[in-house]
């Protein structure tokens, strides 16, 4: 199995000599091509920091993060745009669609900025947008669709530029329940049927569930690690719960 | 302390304050520089006519300094506005924090004063630097000698200051109470308020900017084809069409635009171009309106620059025509050009004046024909301008004058005579308004029966000279000038014409006194009808007379002009600031999904460009129509040279306009990627 993304020893401090909070505290970890990979932990644990670098929008302290062995942590700034709109894509919580554009044009945007040939644009769409079932929205603008629409819209915009790594934050956030379940289906699909290598991070245990491997992260370091293996997703579920319990409740502090 | 922090809010958000400062100065220094024209007699050395026409200049600059204020001030309160509406937030944490009201208006006070001062004080040097410059402008327009020494005009600080101080105080008082009507959930909420967005149909917009098209078609066709009648009885309509017109394009060539460039995929899936037509298209609803009115003040403004400017060519041109002689007497005639002094000629010779004083002195004769206007052109279909009626036409007679004489007129002008064969002719005419249908009736080369001899006219082209020197300009509708035998003895003469060109040190006022003191002494010996009756005019007088006229106008044009252009630059940088926060989240998403700095920085110099260069694009078109229109009024007083007024206008044009884009261009970028 080929690595698509390897972590080695990060740190993330923010402050100044007096004051120092170590946001990512030497985390180490590599995700495989076609891994879907959950990171859960505790709000101010460091997850969304952890994305934010690999993601480049945030610099490390110290350490490397090399994605399809290029060590992104070298680039210059010119080259961080370029790598980031060819080799990731993104999905957010508040999903991040233009609403001046319709649905097609959101996703075709992706495209577009990568000077992509027009002839080629409309044949990918279509195709993304049949995979993700939302070929009766592309017409539509993002305030005539509905939460769970809009994130697949998102998907396929992240999807359509066939990016090493997928990086959805707390995708699920702004979702009522049946939508989170039909964006998560859409987000298993992805990974099962379009190879899509995915990093997903989120405090909703059932959101996790979905992922083949969950990293827990608390204080800025690994705490634990948990793997699907061939559980259903209830056995799953209830596995990280567990590790929920023991990581959120802090019981150890209390008792 | 408040003070303290007034200042350090002015230094850290400055970028914010640049568009407001730039106007602020701009503003002053156009106050000063045109308040300061007082100063300027004492540099440059002026005739008294002269002098009495610069206080009449001073007068109206300072009258129009009123209006200007008003203008001036409305757009620094709509400027203040804008800057107090970015800091919503920032006011409402104050307000949280439980700093009481007043001293919230204290700081916006301080930072008001702060600013003021600033840009008082650049506007001022900036503006004594611009009346310097304004100086050597209007003794140019003059052609007066210019003894050039470092002017400061003191009335004109303090009137600018007083100004300014007025629209200050306005301003700290409009704060004040705008900061009380504001409730604290709405400052601190105040950027998560965003617009409703509605997407409009797109083919409605098609269907209107077609009738758009065709209302300024339709409207362009009108005024460029009739301009008198544009100018005239039809304004109210012409100005109307074209005004809803101009509304309608606007509004609706977003989508059309839009439907456009969808039909060419290569061009609509091209980097950010679907980005920014989308986003032009989505705030058409809010900005169409300040296009328009910002591409109406433009046209004012362009109109008032190149038409000021190109008057003083105009009339300089004029001059030159109308002022063949130091001193010409013209007597009266009646509604049928006729003469009606009996022997005038004699009577003048008669006259008891110191001639010695004289170089030269001429009299030219104008023969009557049996032949009007109407004769000539009805024949050939030329229907004239609309204005002029068959009447007008058949109660204009043809005139006729000597070949010896005309060509002693054209030696006046430096010019080549003329010779002409029998049967031929050569005709010319000063009055502007017809010169297209004479030049018609030339090029038909049809031949006119004129005391019993047929002629044919050899040119089709004149120039348009007088044959005095007299401010009555196209006096003469249409002239023969035929060989001196071909006019008989006994042709009735309607115009004569007493011509004089006085020795160098001879001044021409008095010499016109000397001779109505001769006039007036000879009228008290003979009864009414035989009294000499006329008017004199003076080639100096001329000169001062239009050179005045053109200084007025031009100032006037220049002021206008450019004061319409900073209100229109104001509003367009304003509003594109302010829907600046309103984008940045767009811009936020696209630098997320990995667009480029460049690319970005791009799209806003295309999103900019189109807000700005559109309405000037069309105010531009507009205008060449527009200005035509007023060169066939001002044609009445001749030629002028556009292009070179056209040069100058775009060069103040470029140079306001575009420190506008520019800094609104940088305060855009600025806004959207900060962090």
């Amino acid at each position: 199995m080929n690595t698509i993304l390897q972590v080695e020893n990060i740190e993330k401090y923010y402050g100044n000599k007096g004051n120092i909070t170590k946001a990512l505290d030497n985390i180490s970890f590599t995700v495989s091509k076609g891994e879907f990979v959950g990171v859960m932990g505790p709000s101010g644990s460091g997850k969304t920091t952890l994305l934010n670098c690999i993601s480049t929008i945030d610099t490390v302290t110290s350490g490397h993060i090399s994605i399809q062995e290029q060590d992104i942590t070298k680039l210059k700034s010119g080259s961080l745009a370029r790598f980031r709109r060819e080799s990731l894509g993104f999905i957010f919580q508040d999903f991040n669609l233009l609403d001046t554009l319709t649905a097609y044009e959101n996703i075709a945007l992706a495209l577009t900025i990568q000077k992509t040939k027009a002839s080629a644009i409309n044949d990918r769409v279509q195709d993304v947008a049949r995979k993700l079932e939302i070929e009766d929205v592309l017409k539509k603008y993002p305030y005539q669709m509905s939460g769970g629409q809009k994130q697949r819209v998102a998907s396929a915009r992240a999807l359509i530029t066939d990016p090493s790594l997928v990086l959805a934050d707390e995708p699920t956030g702004a979702l009522d329940s049946k939508s989170s379940r039909m964006l998560l289906d859409s987000m298993e699909k992805m990974n099962r049927e379009l190879h899509a290598t995915i990093m997903m991070v989120t405090h909703d245990a059932f959101t996790a569930s979905y992922a083949h491997r969950i990293l827990f992260i608390k204080d800025g370091k690994i705490f634990n690690e948990l793997i699907r293996g061939n559980d259903t997703r209830k056995e799953f579920f209830k596995r990280i719960m567990e590790v929920v319990t023991l990581l959120g409740g802090d019981t150890s502090n209390v008792l | 302390m408040y003070f303290k922090l007034a200042l350090r809010n002015v230094k850290k958000s400055y970028k914010d304050y640049m568009i407001y400062f730039l106007t602020l100065a701009f503003s002053v220094c156009l106050f000063y520089t045109f308040n300061s024209f007082q100063e300027q007699e004492a540099v440059i050395s002026m005739t008294e006519a002269q002098f009495s026409l610069m206080a009449g200049v001073t007068d109206i600059m300072v009258a129009l300094s009123v209006i200007v204020a008003f203008i001036l001030g409305f757009l620094i309160l709509y400027a203040n506005n804008f800057l107090i509406r970015r800091r919503k937030k920032e006011l409402g944490l104050y307000t949280l924090l439980g700093m009481p009201r007043r001293n919230i208006s204290a700081i916006l006070i301080y930072e008001t004063l702060i600013i003021g001062i600033i840009s008082l004080l650049t506007g001022l040097v900036l503006g004594i630097f611009m009346s310097q410059m304004i100086t050597v402008l209007t003794a140019s327009l003059f052609e007066a000698e210019l003894n050039y020494h470092f002017i400061f005009s003191m009335d004109a600080t303090i009137f600018t200051i007083l100004s300014f101080a007025i629209i200050f105080f306005i301003i700290m008082v409009f704060n004040t109470f705008i900061l009380n009507r504001y409730k604290l959930i709405d400052l601190i909420n105040a950027d998560k308020q965003s617009e409703n967005l509605k997407i409009k149909n797109v083919y409605i917009s098609i269907i209107l900017f077609l009738l758009s098209m065709v209302l300024l078609g339709g409207d362009y066709w009108f005024a460029w084809h009739y301009p008198l009648d544009a100018f005239g009885l039809f304004l109210m309509p012409v100005t109307l069409v074209g005004c809803t017109g101009t509304l309608l394009f606007f509004m609706s060539l977003s989508g059309f635009l839009l439907k456009f460039i969808q039909t060419s995929k290569t061009l609509y899936y091209r980097k950010l171009n679907m980005f920014v037509l989308r986003q032009i298209n989505a705030n058409i609803n809010s900005n169409f309106v300040s296009m328009s009115v910002v591409c109406v003040m433009l046209l004012l403004s362009i109109g008032a620059l190149a038409t000021g400017m190109n008057l003083n060519k105009t009339l300089n041109n004029s001059v030159r025509m109308s002022t063949p002689y130091d001193w010409s007497y013209s007597p009266t005639r009646n509604e049928h050009y006729e003469i009606i002094i009996p022997n005038f000629e004699e009577k003048v010779k008669a006259l008891p004046i110191d001639r010695s004083q004289v170089e030269e002195e001429i009299f030219l004769h104008q023969y009557a024909t049996q032949h009007n206007l109407a004769d000539v052109f009805e024949e050939l279909h030329i229907n004239g301008s609309l204005l002029v009626s068959h009447e007008l036409l058949e109660a204009t007679p043809i005139s006729a004058v000597k070949l010896s004489e005309y060509n002693k007129l054209l030696e006046n002008f430096h010019e080549d005579p003329i010779q002409l064969a029998d049967n031929e002719a050569y005709v010319f005419s000063n009055l502007n308004l017809i010169s297209e249908d004479i030049t018609k009736f030339l090029e038909s080369k049809k031949s006119l029966e004129l005391f019993g001899h047929a002629v044919t006219p050899i040119n089709t082209e004149y120039d348009e000279y007088m044959m005095a020197t007299t401010g009555f300009v196209g006096n003469e509708p249409m002239v023969f000038v035929l060989n001196d035998e071909q006019i008989p003895d006994d042709a009735k003469m309607v115009g004569t014409y007493w011509n004089v060109d006085l020795k160098k040190e001879t001044d021409a006022d008095t010499f016109s006194d000397n001779v109505y003191r001769a006039i007036d002494g000879y009228n008290e010996t003979v009864p009414p009808e035989e009294q000499i009756m006329g008017s004199t005019d003076t080639r100096q007088g001329i000169r001062e007379n239009s050179k005045g006229m053109a200084v007025i106008f031009t100032y006037i044009g220049i002021y206008l002009g450019i004061v319409f252009l900073i209100a229109s630059a104001v509003i367009l940088a304003l509003q594109q600031l302010s829907q600046a926060s309103d984008n940045r989240k767009r811009y936020l998403v696209l630098d997320k999904i990995g667009a480029s700095r460049t690319m970005m920085d791009h799209s806003i110099l295309q999103q900019l460009g189109i807000y700005f260069f559109l309405p000037l694009f069309l105010a531009i078109v507009h205008s060449v129509v527009g200005i035509k229109v007023v060169n066939s009024i001002v044609v009445y007083m001749g030629k002028g040279d556009l292009f070179g007024a056209s040069i100058i206008t775009g060069g103040i044009i470029l140079l306001i306009y575009g420190t506008y884009f520019l800094v609104t261009y940088f305060g855009y970028k600025n806004i959207l990627h900060q962090k």
